[in-house]
């Protein structure tokens, strides 16, 4: 219990007639940065507001560093940070000023609150920009900002809803390193809403897949990969010389093999079931045929995702 | 609940100064009833200024306008600008949020109508020299100030009302101008017409002469602390987190 940051049970909330989260449960283990992943409209920013005690659950229970969203919505919100989905800055405000004012909100002493700016500003390289109104800075330069307003007071919990959104590569990749060194360095357990897949693969230690409100799936990206590579195959291209027709039909009809491109320097391979890439390899060997070149093409978690949600269409 | 306080009033007196546009938009709007209160009319009235109502009226008409200005940025503002989830996400209080965007409006709108007092009193004096230094009479004073407050105060509540359900400044302030203006306005109107009527006239006049001016004052004030009150209650009631996310 003490290891979990965030419990959701059986949360539904409805707007009305709509059914924006529907019997949702799930688990955020502490430290981690957990990646939840849906298309939009999937029910995420609605999960968020609930996280933070902005919007009550219809059913259902959700408790935040073990506190029930139910009347200690306060609390919850004094242990966390969150970057929601506008950066929030005041933009005829500075910089200096924007951290200032949160770091009054979250009662630093002026001390405290001085060097923890200098330090936030010197990090993301925007200290000798201090005095400038955050309103002449680039989109990239803001989010930055916003992200250290977020880890001002050195929150146990981060909450950010799309991050990267609208981001250059160069900002996003920047952003993402931020994010990774502050659950390195710090253990901040970080709750990321997203739609971008590689930026979920490359930071998050676990992640979940919701649409229309409902979970379509939970665990490591590796392990989510691995699973539907399982279930749905994988595609290997192998490159060398000889490969015949009576070759190739004695493999497939052997095994679960099926033939995408065949040529005598080419052969393009579909495996499914329990065949592996090895004993193939080793088959068309015995056969005769040259290797010079095998790749196999697993799945990303890009493919993962659109196969759950193509699935639960 | 203090230091919180401290702090958003900290923030909104940083933005009242800082939106584009915005020294300059509350400088010129002040000039002209500034003007007017503090110049024109005095100069008009002379040595009579200090007897008239026109610092009552002032102190009535100056924070009600600074505050129907100031006042509809406070909630409607955060939303066109998209600050206000991010507020509503911090760890401050509701009260906090409500206190600290009403309290830098009402001194704003105090401190322009204390200056107008002021130098409307200068002015009456320089123009109109009797060789004797001339003042408000101590209940005038009183009350102006004692007014001025609960206008500002009760504007600002009835702002926050509105500013809360609002999408843009620009809506606010136009509803905030049409529900407060409105009853002023009548009530001028009304005055204007019965005072056409001579007899009527006379047996108004009459009859606020024989009360107490000090009674009147406190009827007055007791009717619009009760007002301010009630406005500030409803302001708390409908100042919903959830409400302002869904919106």
């Amino acid at each position: 219990m003490r290891d979990i940051a965030i419990i959701i049970e059986n949360l539904t909330r409805d707007f009305g007639p709509i059914r924006a989260l529907d019997n949702l449960s799930l688990e955020v283990p502490r430290g981690t940065i957990f990646g939840f992943l849906g298309p939009n409209g999937a029910g995420k920013t609605t999960t968020i507001n609930i996280l933070l005690g902005l919007l009550e659950p219809t059913s259902g229970s959700v408790k935040v560093m073990n506190l029930d969203t139910r009347g200690h919505s306060a609390d919850i919100r004094s242990l966390s940070g969150a970057l929601l989905e506008h950066h929030g800055l005041y933009e005829q405000l500075s910089a200096e000023d924007n951290l200032e004012f949160y770091g009054r909100v979250w009662r630093m002493n002026d001390h405290e609150r001085r060097a923890r700016i200098e330090e936030l500003l010197t990090n993301i390289d925007l200290w000798e920009r201090r005095k400038e109104k955050v309103v002449q800075w680039s989109r990239g330069m803001k989010q930055k900002l916003a992200l250290a307003r977020v880890v001002m007071h050195r929150p146990e919990l981060v909450i950010l809803d799309e991050p990267t959104a609208g981001l250059d590569v160069v900002s996003a990749n920047s952003i993402q390193n931020d994010l990774a060194g502050l659950s390195r360095d710090s253990g901040t357990t970080i709750f990321m809403a997203t739609h971008n897949m590689s930026e979920a693969e490359r930071l998050c230690n676990i992640v979940a897949v919701i649409r229309h409100g409902k979970l379509l799936a939970i665990g490591d990206p590796k392990e989510l990969k691995m699973r539907s590579n399982r279930a749905q195959g994988a595609q290997v291209e192998i490159i060398g010389h000889g490969f015949s027709n009576e070759l190739v039909a004695s493999i497939t009809n052997k095994h679960k093999v099926g033939i995408i491109e065949q040529s005598e320097q080419k052969l393009v391979l579909h495996l499914t079931g329990k065949v592996d890439t090895a004993s193939v390899v080793s088959m068309l060997v015995a056969g005769g045929a040259q290797i010079e070149e095998v790749n196999k093409e697993k799945a990303s978690l890009e493919d993962v995702f659109l196969s759950l949600v193509q699935e639960a269409k | 609940m203090r230091r919180d306080l401290s702090t958003v009033i900290w923030k909104e007196r940083k933005l009242l100064f800082n939106q584009r546009g915005g020294r300059k938009q509350v400088i010129l709007t002040l000039l002209v009833p500034a003007a007017m209160f503090a110049i024109l009319l005095p100069w008009q009235e002379g040595d009579g200024f200090f007897e008239s109502p026109l610092a009552v009226i002032s102190s009535i008409l100056i924070p009600m306008l600074i505050v129907m200005l100031t006042i509809p940025e406070s909630f409607a503002g955060e939303r066109e600008r998209h600050t206000l989830e991010t507020l509503l996400a911090s760890r401050l209080s509701d009260l906090d949020i409500i206190y600290g965007k009403m309290i830098p409006s009402v001194i704003l709108a105090m401190l322009v109508f204390l200056i107008t007092f002021f130098v409307a009193a200068i002015t009456a004096n320089v123009t109109s020299w009797t060789g004797q230094l001339m003042f408000y009479k101590p209940l005038i004073a009183i009350a102006s100030i004692i007014l001025g407050i609960i206008v500002a105060t009760t504007s600002a509540a009835a702002g926050v009302i509105i500013s809360l359900r609002s999408p843009t400044v620009r809506e606010a302030q136009q509803t905030l101008m049409a529900i407060v203006m409105f009853p002023v306005l009548l009530l001028g109107i009304a005055g204007t017409f019965v005072f056409t009527i001579e007899g009527l006239r006379e047996t108004i006049t009459g009859t606020m002469e024989k009360v107490d001016p000090i009674v009147l004052l406190l009827a007055v004030v007791i009717v619009l602390c009760s007002v301010c009150f009630l406005l500030l209650r409803l302001a708390k009631r409908r100042f919903q987190r959830s409400r302002l996310i869904s919106d």
